[in-house]
């Protein structure tokens, strides 16, 4: 008998997420944008998470740096055009100092294609999360799903706030 | 001084270079010396004042300096940026490559710490680039390393290398691409 194509791939959507929330430790290489009414730039993206503490480095397509935003034990520290600067919430320092909106404590969850308790989630029919919703306001959509070691994860990250837009390519994938 | 001869030898091999053309894999590591990114690239220099500088997978960025204006098409922005090519050399010493005659070298410090490596210092402040090294191996430009202040460094390691080959004028000719935003900064 004729047999539906199978979807390129096919989770179990409660499986897959239990996967990713066992995922603490990762390293993304690829390209950030970000477009807001004022600002519009893109970036190299090296993203590197060690459970709650961050490593985020933009640079510029010579490989230049813009940003080194790090989270080491709940103090945030930021490298920005050779100052320093300190807060305890990335986001909002990205907001005070360049303006930019960037959601860079819930980005770190949600670019693995991870629910969360106040996100609202959409699966396509291969179990894999397609789109999240929260209530502040940011639709988070997901595309290019591939196999990274055992586990399926999103290529593709795009995220709207009102005029707010974020676009994440990954490259790469590492999971240590 | 050292400086004017390792100016006057390194400007000397540039104009040697009528033209160049070369594949380049580059590596970029932070200060700890990790991996942040790595590309293959295409580098085409045409003497007086033009160059292209094209990312291939996974980065598709390119840049092409005409003379007169600095291009830099960005497809994942879907977006060109222009600068004026005069004010981009202070803050990219990299298009000096393309103008071994120019007047602008003076606002960069260059040393020739073995035979074959020049290094270029800048010393503007907001110089992207703080420091660009050359490395030759018979005359043959083999080599490109530059470093940021933040001892973030870039290594370009060239091959299928040629040199004072013809290459088509419209390599560095700029149409802007269908559906791309202009962001004119001239």
């Amino acid at each position: 008998c004729a047999t539906r194509p199978v979807p390129q791939y096919s989770v179990n959507a409660q499986s897959h997420q239990k996967q990713l929330q066992q995922i603490r430790n990762w390293q993304i290489r690829g390209k950030l944008a970000f477009r807001s009414e004022q600002d519009k730039f893109s970036a190299s993206l090296n993203w590197r998470q060690q459970d709650k503490d961050f490593r985020v480095n933009l640079s510029s397509f010579l490989g230049t740096n813009i940003l080194l935003l790090e989270k080491h034990q709940g103090q945030v520290e930021l490298q920005y055009d050779d100052k320093l600067y300190q807060h305890i919430n990335a986001a909002a320092l990205l907001y005070e100092l360049l303006g930019w909106t960037i959601p860079v404590e819930s980005i770190s969850q949600w670019v693995k294609g991870q629910t969360s308790a106040e996100a609202q989630a959409e699966f396509s029919d291969n179990g894999l999360v397609s789109r999240l919703q929260t209530a502040d306001g940011w639709v988070v959509n997901y595309s290019d799903y591939r196999q990274t070691g055992e586990t399926l994860l999103p290529h593709q990250i795009s995220l709207q706030a009102g005029p707010n837009r974020i676009k994440i390519r990954v490259d790469a994938w590492q999971l240590n | 001084s050292e400086t004017e001869n390792s100016a006057a030898e390194l400007k000397a091999r540039l104009s040697e270079l009528h033209s160049f053309e070369a594949g380049f894999e580059q590596q970029v590591t932070d200060m700890q010396g990790e991996l942040l990114q790595s590309a293959t690239g295409k580098l085409q220099l045409q003497q007086p004042n033009k160059m292209r500088w094209q990312l291939y997978e996974p980065d598709e960025t390119t840049l092409i300096a005409d003379g007169d204006t600095v291009w830099h098409i960005d497809p994942f922005m879907e977006q060109v940026i222009a600068y004026e090519q005069s004010l981009a050399v202070q803050g990219n010493p990299l298009i000096l490559l393309a103008e071994p005659d120019s007047d602008h070298w003076q606002s960069f410090q260059i040393s020739q710490p073995e035979p074959d490596r020049f290094v270029i210092k800048s010393e503007s402040e907001d110089s992207q680039v703080a420091s660009l090294s050359l490395t030759f191996e018979d005359d043959v430009l083999v080599q490109l390393t530059f470093e940021d202040r933040q001892q973030q460094r870039t290594q370009m390691v060239f091959s299928q290398i040629a040199s004072n080959i013809a290459l088509a004028p419209e390599l560095f000719e700029f149409t802007l691409p269908e559906g791309y935003e202009l962001d004119d900064q001239r």
